[in-house]
């Protein structure tokens, strides 16, 4: 029993490996840098990695662009793009290298090197890019604001750029309103009276 | 796997399930409810824009042109809700189909649902929001409209001692909401119903038993069994055996729960699933002239306090202001300046723009309207819910002509347009009409036949004694206001037939008389 079991694993491997090396190869071949393949493959330098240097400095440049004005500290708490807990983290590593490719490619630097109009313009390109690239970068613009403007990090910290104040935020309740209610007086009734 | 029996078994524990749970075992009969979602209530609220928190409990079930919003948890969209307490007017009740037959079943009218509104209020507290208390946003709302000559009036709200903490969508931590935690739920339990959470029901059956279920008094011999899972996708299953089953999970999962329950229920009538009203929201937004005061988006109740039934007779609108938090905001659309060209983006520095302006100078009208039952729930072949949506053409026409008008009261005002594109859940556009909405009714509508309806006018599934459909998927038309106040005055109404057939007739045991309302 267990003498089928040794000699049978490696044949097995041995194809399905040679499978995945053909298929790979042939996917690479027909879609070049295509990113549905790329992102399938992993066809991306190794530094770009969940949670390397690269990876991080790519995806703080990407929040920057996307909300300029925050503070490097703000910045640093927007770690919605790698936080397992949403689908977009399976493709942060892709899209940090996506980032730096397409700023290498235009300018010859690194994404986060670039100046805001620079990457701005790096970002809008992408979002107009196949429908792959243009559904990553979406979502990635999305959550990001998401993140930012609602200041999910942290239930009391708001968004300083906006105004939002996040949670806990006790006012006078006289404060929430105008004093002054005959300034804003209306005719209550419809023509037809009200229903509720 | 452990089977269970009781008189009264009761899916879900939201506007549509508390009424009858808490009738029932005031009049005498063993109730256990159960809900899918898990145990939360004011102290365990919390004020976040986090979706970790927020997708715990709100679930949405979407299409390219239509996507609904409810909440599974324990309370149902009680504790979620913006506490906006209206009753629906004359006009919705008298909604008739395309071949003029009324959608409401006979003598189910505004006049015979008020004493199921008094009650339902008198329950809820719910009362006018003083002069005082409307927030700035609403104010202004007021000022836009008196200037056009159009009137606007203070809404009616479900809360006690309202700090304005603007939190009432993620739940209020201060016990202020009378969501169904702080009235229906406990007075259900003291009154010796069960409240079993984490429990998803799968499927409902007929037992092989004749006739009608007992009258009264008399013994409950169980006609149903329902199979349940408790504890997620690999918990444990658990039978129930019960005389009485009212589902009341809601539009979409009561809608999910008869589909899936078809082998079962050979009988039902071809209509669950379908005819599911939306209040055809539509939303346009702009930026308040100079000579207006600031709102202030982010500070007092979540619904700005005013509400204008200017147009309900015209155009089967009514239209108001919204406040939402910025999560809120971002997954219903991208806002961006309608006025410049070339357009700005909807990110980077265009939008960082002008989302400083959205605390204090940005309006948002919102309309609620009579748009007709056009929602349709199947199964995929796993058995998830699907959602598609018919009459697209009417309704596209319906949008552009509500946008119009809305549009209207913003420009006549003198505000900067700003435009709003309706975003799926990775924040990409919707292609031409959306509607969005928890709003949404009538999947397993009331009506006079199994050719119109699932339920008769009493609830009861045709063809099916004992088994009720209680909750918003037994509301058969689009209402133009909130709907939480008419789903629970309805399963009042349900309810109190349900208790004059199977109720035990020992004195003490009958719901307490409704309690009159000022109004």
């Amino acid at each position: 029993m267990s003498e089928t079991s040794t000699t049978a694993t490696p044949q097995l491997t041995s194809r399905r490996e040679a499978i995945r090396c053909l298929a790979s190869g042939i996917a690479a071949l027909a879609v070049g840098a295509c990113t549905p393949a790329t992102i399938l493959l992993k066809n991306y330098p190794e530094q770009y990695r969940p949670g390397t240097e690269a990876t991080r400095r790519a995806l703080l440049a990407f929040v920057d662009t996307v909300v300029p004005g925050l503070t490097p500290e703000e910045r640093r708490s927007v770690t919605v793009l790698e936080d397992p807990y949403y689908p977009l983290a399976k493709y942060s590593d892709f899209l940090a290298s996506d980032l730096d490719r397409r700023a290498d490619r235009h300018h010859g630097r690194p994404f986060s090197a670039l100046s805001l109009p620079d990457r701005t313009d790096i970002v809008a390109k992408a979002l107009r890019g196949d429908a792959t690239t243009r559904k990553l970068y979406t979502g990635a613009v999305f959550l990001t604001q998401a993140a930012v403007y609602g200041g999910i990090h942290d239930d009391r910290a708001g968004c300083r750029l906006t105004g939002f104040p996040g949670g806990y935020h006790f006012a006078n309740p006289t404060s929430l309103s105008y004093p002054d209610t005959s300034r804003f007086a209306v005719r209550a009734l419809s023509r037809t009276g009200n229903p509720a | 796997m452990m089977t269970r029996q009781t008189d009264v078994l009761v899916i879900g524990s939201g506007f549509g399930a508390a009424a009858p749970a808490l009738r029932l075992a005031q009049a005498g009969l063993k109730v256990t409810m159960l809900e899918k979602g898990p145990k939360i209530g004011p102290g365990q609220y919390r004020q976040t824009q986090d979706p970790k928190y927020l997708l715990t409990y709100l679930k949405g079930l979407g299409s390219e042109h239509l996507g609904l919003t409810y909440a599974e948890a324990l309370g149902g969209g009680s504790g979620f809700y913006e506490m906006v307490s209206l009753r629906a007017p004359s006009i919705a009740f008298d909604q008739r189909d395309a071949g003029g037959r009324r959608l409401w079943p006979t003598g189910v009218t505004r006049s015979a649902m008020d004493p199921w509104y008094d009650r339902a209020e008198s329950m809820l507290r719910v009362e006018q929001i003083g002069e005082n208390q409307v927030p700035r946003s609403g104010q202004v709302f007021a000022l836009m409209m008196a200037r056009l000559g159009y009137s606007c009036d203070r809404a009616r709200y479900a809360v006690r001692n309202c700090l304005g903490s603007g939190y009432c969508v993620t739940g209020c931590l201060y016990g202020a909401k009378q969501s169904l935690h702080v009235n229906y739920l406990p007075q259900a339990v003291e009154a010796g119903a069960d409240v079993v959470c984490d429990m998803e029901v799968l499927e409902v059956r007929a037992l092989p038993t004749r006739g009608r279920p007992a009258r009264a008094g008399a013994p409950m011999a169980p006609r149903y069994l329902v199979r349940c899972r408790s504890g997620g996708a690999h918990g444990k299953e658990v039978e129930y055996r019960a005389a009485i089953v009212v589902l009341g999970g809601g539009t979409v999962g009561t809608a999910k729960l008869l589909l899936l329950s078809a082998s079962g229920l050979p009988n039902l009538s071809e209509h669950v699933g379908r005819n599911i009203a939306f209040n055809g929201s539509v939303k346009v937004a702009g930026v308040l002239p100079d000579d207006m005061p600031d709102g202030d988006m982010y500070s007092g109740r979540s619904h700005p306090g005013m509400i204008s039934y200017e147009f309900l007779a015209s155009r089967g609108i009514t239209v108001s202001t919204v406040k939402p938090l910025p999560v809120q905001m971002m997954a219903a659309g991208r806002l961006r300046f309608s006025d410049l060209n070339p357009a700005p983006s909807w990110w980077g520095a265009d939008h960082v723009a002008m989302m400083k302006q959205v605390r204090q100078r940005m309006i948002i009208l919102l309309s609620l309207g009579l748009t007709p039952p056009a929602g349709r729930i199947t199964l995929d072949a796993e058995g998830a819910p699907k959602l598609e949506v018919d009459g697209l053409p009417g309704l596209a026409e319906y949008e552009k002509d509500i946008e119009a008008l809305l549009r209207s009261i913003l420009d006549r005002n003198g505000c900067r347009p700003v435009s709003v594109e309706a975003v799926d859940r990775g924040g990409m556009p919707h292609a031409g009409t959306y509607f969005s909405t928890a709003h949404q009714t009538g999947s397993c509508r009331m009506a006079d036949s199994p050719a119109m309806g699932v339920v008769d006018a009493g609830g009861e599934v045709f063809g099916y004694p004992g088994l009720f459909v209680s909750d918003g998927a037994a509301i058969p038309s689009s209402l133009a206001v909130n709907t939480s106040l008419t789903i629970l005055a309805n399963a009042e109404r349900i309810a109190e037939g349900m208790v004059s057939r199977f109720g035990m007739p020992a004195p003490g045991n009958r719901a307490p008389a409704v309690v009159a309302v000022a109004r």
